[in-house]
């Protein structure tokens, strides 16, 4: 009888042992590179804008993190991925003034949520520390993961900005990127 | 459907075999509905923009009536509906109710978040007067009634035109009566199948006149989630068009 319990038992342990380290061992995803564009939410939903003048209510950036799936990862049973290069502080800045509290070059972090499914979600809390990434596959085979950040605090006159958006990973690997200037209208 | 239909057939090899002589003093109808809201409300408010305007429902009824004389019948019946079935249309209405300043999203939530409960019960008591000819029967009749009529909850999502600007709306049409009065008039088209059986079509109107009802609208916004909350109230003549179709049993032989 005691061997049988120390069986059942033994299996219950090893079961949650592997239910607990499958997902970080086989399921990972590298930020290799970031980029960034411009987006204007005028309409249903956000969509990457070429224009050189938006109005301020509805602009927004789209964040694209490339990404390289581990070894081990198997896209096709599992989309979602833990980052392992998680990432340990985002600025977001302004080649202008922004507004009289904002000067040129200050983070500009809480002017900006993330916005996707319908929630808002704080840049800091949604990119930083662990998480699943919601990745994606281009026609090339590369993986990117697309994310928006919809401008919520609106600057104080029309000036042109260049929007620059810098990571810093755990790890200390830094990714940097720089939308095209825009001119945001009131 | 197919389960409708399957009960209906059964119903009527199983009565068929229990064909007796001569009338009864009572008649067990047993029936499906479909019942289409028709009711014209004001176009202003948003509760002509969710489904009330044109809801379509499946339902059942079953009503018991009592052979006074050859030509007159006094009856008792209760009818339940089930959801609305008229979704995609709502969403078109709330697109056209919204249109100059927001985009109705997230739209699969616009629905009665109450599914298992039957949207709307009626009970009425009435008289018919018939006639026969063969074995076709025609009736006439008035009744009146309560209609109990479950409060429903919409929600889904707006984001406003040109704006980084969302909000979850959510919506409970609240009747101010828990029982409303209504009166139907009707007409039944009955077959003879046999001396117990008979087979019926028949139509009826439900008006239910000034029935007072709050519209319950809280609009949060999403990002600061900051809910406002309103309630407008509204007296509205609820109308009501049924095509039922069913059978009849003939009970207690005279």
């Amino acid at each position: 009888m005691k061997m049988i319990k120390f069986g059942v038992y033994l299996l219950l342990v090893s079961g949650l042992i592997f239910a607990c380290t499958q997902k970080y061992d086989n399921e990972l995803v590298n930020i290799e590179k970031i980029n960034l564009f411009l987006s204007d939410n005028r309409f249903e939903e956000p969509t990457t804008s070429n224009e050189e003048s938006l109005s301020a209510k509805a602009f927004g950036l789209k964040l694209y993190l490339d990404l390289e799936l581990t070894e081990d990862s198997d896209w096709e049973d599992e989309p979602d991925f833990s980052v392992k290069n998680t990432i340990d502080s985002i600025i977001i800045t302004s080649s202008s003034n922004f507004d009289s509290e904002h000067q040129s070059g200050e983070n500009l972090i809480n002017h900006f949520s993330v916005f996707e499914n319908y929630m808002f979600y704080s840049v800091q809390d949604y990119l930083s520390g662990d998480r699943v990434a919601k990745v994606n596959e281009r026609k090339d085979g590369s993986f990117f993961e697309s994310i928006d950040l919809l401008l919520k605090e609106l600057p104080t006159q029309e000036e042109n900005h260049e929007f620059t958006i810098r990571i810093v990973t755990m790890n200390n690997e830094v990714f940097e990127a720089t939308s095209p200037s825009i001119q945001l209208t009131l | 459907m197919k389960t409708l239909t399957k009960f209906l057939l059964i119903i009527l090899i199983s009565n068929c075999a229990l064909s007796q002589d001569d009338e009864f003093r009572f008649g067990l109808h047993i029936g499906v509905d479909y019942a289409n809201q028709i009711s014209n409300f004001s176009s202003s408010s948003i509760y002509s923009a969710i489904d009330e305007n044109q809801a379509h429902h499946f339902g059942i009824h079953a009503k018991a009536s009592l052979n006074i004389n050859s030509n007159w019948l006094a009856y008792f019946k209760i009818q339940a509906t089930g959801r609305n079935i008229n979704l995609p249309e709502t969403t078109n209405s709330l697109e056209s109710y919204y249109d100059d300043h927001f985009y109705v999203l997230q739209t699969e939530r616009v629905r009665n978040t109450e599914e298992d409960k039957p949207e709307n019960i009626f009970a009425s008591i009435g008289g018919m007067y018939r006639w026969t000819q063969n074995k076709w029967e025609y009736q006439l009749g008035l009744g009146v009634g309560f209609a109990s009529m479950s409060n429903l909850e919409y929600a889904y999502i707006l984001k406003e035109k040109g704006a980084n600007q969302y909000y979850e709306i959510n919506i409970v049409p609240k009747y101010g009566n828990m029982v409303n009065l209504f009166i139907e008039p009707n007409a039944n088209v009955a077959y003879q199948l046999n001396r117990r059986l008979k087979i019926f079509v028949s139509g009826t109107y439900n008006i239910m006149p000034n029935v007072p009802i709050t519209i319950h609208n809280t609009k949060t916004d999403l990002y600061s989630k900051f809910p406002i909350e309103s309630d407008k109230s509204y007296k509205e003549s609820i109308q009501f068009l049924n095509l039922n179709l069913g059978l009849v049993i003939g009970l207690w032989q005279k």
